[in-house]
């Protein structure tokens, strides 16, 4: 018996200070990997385009990763696929939060640059 | 091991803003996705920035066999409307905010967008019958047995 539902409305503003654009995850619960990078100012980035455009096969890559206050970092590691997409996709995969690329195209000037924000998680090194 | 460091800074606002409107906030409305389900019936979007309005917007959802369906909506415009709005119906998409389902937007950059969700809100409890397993028990204490 549904006797109950209820009509509403949900009215969200969504702000995006990058300047790039930024695909999100919205409405995937508390327990959403993706939403810990929403909301949070801690902002990481690296340039990878060494690695891309230096070394012949990256098939796979780690970052190392810690909650905040931990003592020491933990290694996930994750699928490349060997080309840029595929490091965002791999990344995007292991649940530590939502990372973006500022172009999805390799641009000489910039480079192949990665960015997370997160408050819940600290990250450092990238490597391979 | 060849390494790239991170470069960390603390920003003065979120890079990814995501605020509520109405008096709920954001984190309260994630908080109760489980325990309540929405439905989604329509869906309204106001950015001030018309490309936004064109952004594409993934829909993840999963079927009661646990099939993953990714469907992507590419909202259209009339380029010579400038309208700063647009009306995207879900009817037919059986779509809800259930915990399980994603919702992935792409916002412009340096862009903000409001959305408006027109939802049916049910929540689990809404499936029981009137009677709960206790009154059911006293009933049956008090149930006499004259044959």
């Amino acid at each position: 018996m549904i006797s109950k539902m209820k009509s509403g409305d949900i009215i969200l503003n969504v702000k995006n200070n990058f300047n790039f654009d930024a695909t999100i995850s919205l409405f995937g619960s508390t327990s959403d990997p993706q939403a810990g990078s929403l909301n949070a100012v801690q902002q990481y980035w690296w340039d990878i385009t060494y690695p891309f455009l230096n070394v012949a096969n990256v098939a796979q890559m780690y970052i190392e990763v810690k909650p905040v206050g931990a003592p020491t970092f933990n290694q996930v590691y994750f699928p490349t696929n060997n080309n840029y997409n595929g490091l965002i996709q791999g990344l995007n995969s292991i649940g530590l939060g939502t990372f973006w690329y500022q172009y999805p195209t390799f641009i000489p000037a910039i480079g192949y640059q990665i960015y997370t924000t997160n408050d819940n998680l600290v990250f450092g090194n990238i490597g391979w | 091991m060849p390494t790239v460091p991170p470069n960390i800074s603390t920003l003065s606002t979120p890079a990814i803003q995501v605020s509520s409107v109405s008096g709920v906030s954001y984190y309260q409305i994630q908080q109760s996705i489980g325990t309540f389900v929405y439905l989604i019936n329509n869906i309204y979007m106001y950015s001030s920035n018309i490309n936004q309005l064109l952004q594409p917007i993934g829909l993840k959802k999963y079927n009661k066999f646990g099939d993953k369906h990714i469907r992507v909506l590419q909202p259209m415009v009339d380029p010579y409307q400038s309208s700063s709005a647009l009306n995207q119906t879900m009817l037919g998409l059986d779509y809800m905010f259930d915990s399980n389902n994603g919702f992935y937007p792409t916002i412009s950059a340096n862009t903000s967008v409001n959305f408006q969700f027109s939802t049916t809100e049910i929540s689990h409890q809404d499936y029981l019958s009137g009677k709960t397993n206790f009154q059911d028990i006293e009933f049956l204490q008090g149930y006499i047995n004259d044959f």
